[in-house]
């Protein structure tokens, strides 16, 4: 169905993807498969799911041209603006298209994982308006660190999961919403947030992220007159990033890169960054790349930004840096609040920790590549992180 | 001959079989090689030997929080291998299934796993996030080796997943007989002889269940849906943090039913 990357229905892209699920699992991903075929394949479901983005969800997306940043680093620098996005991050957009696929296999109930909170609060936003029972899984350290989307959470009337096992984190609340599906996938549809997971999640979470990347091209062409020289996406489990690349990856002039965490740096063991130091793993039924020890044990990861603390990534990702069409680099904890800093300042916005992480590479690459324009998707707004922020700068100072 | 002729013929002879699992390394290694000694000197017919993974999502709770106490006293794969290969000193005839998640494999390399598993005396592989469809990727290197691939069947597999599998599996079929591991347990008590029945008609191997069975009754029950035996995994890991003394009664209860 996407003739732009090698994708058989087995979900494999090059090596990684495909399926690595309990038996229990297999019959409802095939179910879930079909239907999303079926539902893609559908007029009317798309129809549909572009009419709520649109007249709910705030879309399509400004293009933002950041003209402050722009004359202070000798690049131009432009955001697509998915923190405008109903519900402050792109993850609205797939949300509501599971969600509705959800309803249209006759599911009354929707689970989720989230780690900071921000798939958690699309999918609660998604399920009160389509009304339907949610329940939203989430390590107990990110409740902690993301109170302000707990609350949002249950305001729209799901239950949070505080996860107790493991690292208490994204991968944690993942195993167990995994668990919960396997007991009651005949009435619960599972609501991945990002392109990771068993066949068919990356290949359907990519399809309704794939808004962002085709929206961006065609506001560059009217606006811009051309194509950006870069486009910069932040990386967890890589959704946004998938969203954005997805609009130019024909156009191979437009170098794509993903920024990912680089915690405390990546000398140390307190990072999440995948693709730069990441060996090939399966787990949570997909063939990726992951940390891990030479056991196969995964990492707990590091990030201040809760929403790419995930030792894995999306297999389309692996199969991207793999294949040469993206590059993958890291920024730090400290040169993401830096970047989150400058950035709030010189253009009155407060992105998100996670978005945070692209805008810092952004503004190295405008030093290093003066005139060209680097397009950067803003994936989220921050003000979900501002205890967190404020911590942190109290404690650096 | 395959060790697992050892249970086809008891089944044969009209007896059932116990095979409990045994998770290595949990609390440390030399109490789960007394837990795996107390099983087969009592009488168990084969043993299912776990190595402990972090993230366990075919398993329950009680599972999960041993494997983490396991690794945090320190179980590695090299040492594993070496218990399994103690294990096998005591007994020439049980079979013994080894039970680990895919990327535990993955991350030995393959050929290397297999071949370790041959030295160690390990009989069949049961890797419980692997389909059948993804077998292809370490069937030859078990082959090569003479272990078997052990898969597991589920309440809701069908007919077609069953063929699936049948083309793939050796040794025994572990059948899940309830979906899940926590939240709300659906009671499927009522499909349980239908699904012996297809899984029978499918592929001609024994089907021995497991999940959720801990008493005797349950077991009773199991097979009188048509199992050919039981697996017990969360109750030997109760016993073994709570009363080792129990093991030897219960196994004995066990194997007698």
């Amino acid at each position: 169905m996407t003739a732009t990357l090698k994708n058989d229905d087995f979900g494999f892209f090059g090596e990684y993807g495909g399926t690595y699920s309990p038996e229990a699992l297999m019959p409802i991903l095939d179910e879930l498969l079909a239907a999303f075929r079926a539902a893609e394949a559908d007029p009317d479901f798309m129809q549909e799911y572009l009419s709520i983005l649109a007249n709910w969800g705030g879309r399509p997306t400004p293009l933002y041209y950041a003209g402050n940043l722009s004359r202070a680093y000798g690049a131009d620098l432009y955001f697509k603006r998915e923190d405008l996005m109903h519900g402050g991050a792109h993850k609205t957009n797939n949300a509501i298209g599971q969600v509705l696929l959800a309803k249209r296999m006759g599911k009354t109930r929707v689970i989720a994982e989230t780690g900071a909170g921000q798939h958690g609060v699309a999918t609660a936003m998604a399920c009160a308006k389509l009304s339907m029972e949610c329940v939203i899984y989430m390590g107990a350290v990110d409740v902690a660190r993301q109170a302000p989307n707990v609350e949002r959470m249950k305001l729209l009337g799901a239950e949070v999961i505080a996860v107790q096992s493991g690292g208490k984190t994204l991968k944690d609340a993942i195993n167990d919403a995994l668990r919960d599906w396997i007991a009651t996938c005949e009435t619960t549809s599972y609501v991945m947030g990002t392109v990771a997971g068993p066949h068919p999640f990356p290949t359907m979470v990519r399809k309704f992220q794939e808004v962002i990347g085709r929206e961006a091209r065609a506001q560059c062409l009217a606006q811009i007159g051309r194509l950006p020289d870069y486009a910069l996406a932040c990386v967890g489990g890589g959704s946004n990033a998938m969203g954005l690349f997805s609009g130019f990856m024909d156009d191979k002039d437009v170098q794509l890169i993903g920024v990912e965490p680089g915690g405390h740096g990546l000398d140390t063991d307190k990072h999440g960054a995948v693709l730069c130091k990441g060996v090939t793993a399966v787990l949570h039924g997909m063939k990726t790349l992951g940390l891990q020890d030479k056991d196969g044990q995964i990492f707990e990861t590091h990030s201040i930004s809760a929403g790419l603390d995930y030792p894995l990534i999306g297999p389309e990702h692996a199969y991207l840096r793999d294949t040469g069409r993206a590059s993958y680099v890291a920024a730090t904890d400290d040169e993401a609040v830096e970047a989150l800093q400058i950035f709030t300042r010189a253009e009155g916005i407060i992105p998100a920790l996670e978005s945070s992480h692209a805008i810092s590479y952004a503004l190295k690459l405008a030093r290093e590549q003066q005139g060209k324009i680097i397009l950067v998707n803003l994936s989220g707004r921050g003000d979900k992180d501002l205890a967190h922020i404020q911590a942190y700068l109290a404690e650096k100072a | 001959m395959s060790r697992y002729s050892f249970i086809t013929q008891k089944i044969k002879d009209g007896s059932h079989v116990y095979m409990p699992y045994v998770l290595l390394g949990y609390p440390d290694l030399e109490t789960s090689y007394e837990v795996a000694k107390t099983l087969i000197e009592n009488g168990a017919h084969g043993l299912e030997l776990g190595f402990p993974f972090r993230d366990p999502v075919a398993d329950g709770p009680v599972i999960e929080k041993a494997g983490n106490i396991a690794l945090n006293n320190g179980f590695t794969v090299d040492a594993g291998f070496q218990l399994v290969a103690r294990i096998r000193a005591l007994s020439a005839d049980v079979p013994l299934t080894l039970m680990l998640y895919y990327n535990m494999v993955l991350a030995r390399g393959v050929d290397k796993f297999f071949a370790d598993c041959k030295a160690a005396g390990i009989d069949g592989v049961l890797i419980p996030d692997m389909p059948p469809e993804r077998a292809d990727t370490v069937a030859p290197a078990a082959h090569a080796n003479g272990i078997e691939l052990v898969f597991i069947a589920a309440p809701t597999s069908t007919p077609e997943r069953l063929q699936k599998i049948a083309a793939v599996a050796g040794g025994f079929v572990y059948v899940v007989t309830r979906m899940g591991t926590t939240g709300a347990v659906e009671n499927y008590s009522d499909k349980l002889s239908a699904l012996f029945a297809s899984i029978k008609s499918h592929i001609d191997l024994p089907a021995i269940a497991g999940f959720g069975i801990s008493t005797p009754d349950q077991a009773r029950k199991m097979i009188g849906f048509g199992a050919d035996g039981v697996i017990t995994g969360s109750k030997i890991v109760d016993m073994t943090t709570n009363n080792m003394a129990e093991i030897a009664p219960h196994t004995k209860e066990m194997v007698g039913l």
